[in-house]
């Protein structure tokens, strides 16, 4: 019991905070007892080694390979960031471009099946197309819902085909460091 | 230091040339403490280079109330603490340890490369957050609390962290096996 109490003595002692009433509580246990005084000298030993070592600086050129590196990482960011854009707009532009063609793609079928055989029914069959090309712009939000997901997954498979060429560009543009 | 704050206010705002001014300050407490906890110079490099590229990311989180230098320093020990417990087992054979010393050369730079060797032996054989409580208190001069807060522990645990990596390394000394 002792020995715990010395022990947690000299570990204040170490810090500077043990009071000089308790100094001498220890120095009298550490005359008595040869564990503690054997074990306080290993202590400061390990001390004075500790306390002697140098502080160590960084070989020359660190601050500038450090810049170096924020400088590509920065660079890489934006070029992952510019390509998800890419991405993104693509497949919006694709998908909202394409949408109206597949919409109204019966009704140009029939008036260019009507075209054909022209005579009398070219008028009505042209007035039903122009009907059917409006109707497609103001049905394309409701064609959005119902229709949309083969389209969506047809623009996002070519969206991402030239995400990857535009990052392995990146990458041979700009290698990563190691 | 004056300039630090607004450095650091300058940086966070995309300000490269500031940011370099911090490295630049800070960037042998970050290499020292990462030497110190992995012993191999490329590797320490490599993690102070980690640390400020991570801190350049992060700067919009740091909290100005802070000392900056112990919220890098705090990135550091995380960092090296994590690499340390990523690496593969390594055996460590005392007999080479003892006879790898370096003769009895009268040269300063002999010495001062003993003593970081012997140190760095001493602190290897301890782990991970042990080891950075030992380099926090003593190469920096950190108190309990500013230990806490760096290795985001509390300050009882921290303390009983540094009492017992005392007690190993004042063994490891009184029984020659640094």
């Amino acid at each position: 019991m002792e020995c715990d109490k010395a022990l947690e003595q000299m570990m204040r002692a170490l810090d500077g905070e043990l009071p000089d009433e308790e100094w001498q509580v220890l120095g009298a246990h550490l005359e008595l007892c040869d564990r503690c005084r054997v074990r306080w000298e290993q202590l400061q030993a390990a001390e004075g080694v500790l306390r002697s070592a140098p502080i160590l600086s960084p070989p020359p050129g660190f601050v500038g390979r450090v810049m170096a590196q924020v400088d590509r990482r920065r660079a890489r960011r934006r070029a992952f960031f510019g390509g998800l854009a890419l991405v993104a707009g693509t497949t919006l532009v694709l998908f909202i471009g394409l949408l109206p063609i597949f919409w109204t793609l019966p009704g140009w079928a029939g008036f260019l099946m009507a075209l054909s055989r022209s005579g009398d029914v070219l008028l009505s069959h042209a007035l039903g197309a122009a009907h059917l090309f409006l109707n497609s712009l103001g049905l394309l939000a409701g064609a959005l819902v119902i229709q949309a997901l083969p389209l969506a997954l047809c623009s996002l498979m070519t969206a991402l085909f030239l995400g990857g060429l535009w990052w392995s560009l990146l990458r041979r543009w700009q290698p990563v460091s190691s | 230091m004056i300039d630090e704050a607004t450095w650091i206010q300058q940086a966070q705002k995309g300000d490269m040339d500031a940011f370099a001014r911090l490295v630049h300050l800070y960037q042998t407490s970050v290499y020292h403490l990462a030497y110190r906890m992995l012993g191999e110079r490329m590797e320490a490099e490599d993690a102070a280079q980690e640390t400020f590229l991570r801190a350049f990311r992060n700067l919009s989180q740091y909290d100005s109330a802070r000392p900056f230098r112990n919220w890098l320093l705090s990135i550091t020990a995380h960092y090296c603490v994590d690499r340390i417990r990523r690496r593969r087992p390594v055996l460590v054979l005392d007999d080479e340890l003892a006879t790898g010393r370096v003769g009895a050369d009268p040269g300063d730079a002999v010495a001062a490369w003993e003593t970081r060797e012997r140190v760095q032996r001493l602190l290897t054989r301890l782990s991970a957050e042990d080891r950075a409580a030992v380099i926090l208190r003593y190469w920096y001069d950190c108190s309990y609390e500013e230990m806490a807060q760096i290795l985001g522990s509390t300050v009882s645990a921290v303390k009983s962290r540094l009492h017992r990596a005392r007690l190993v390394l004042a063994q490891m000394l009184g029984e020659g096996r640094e």
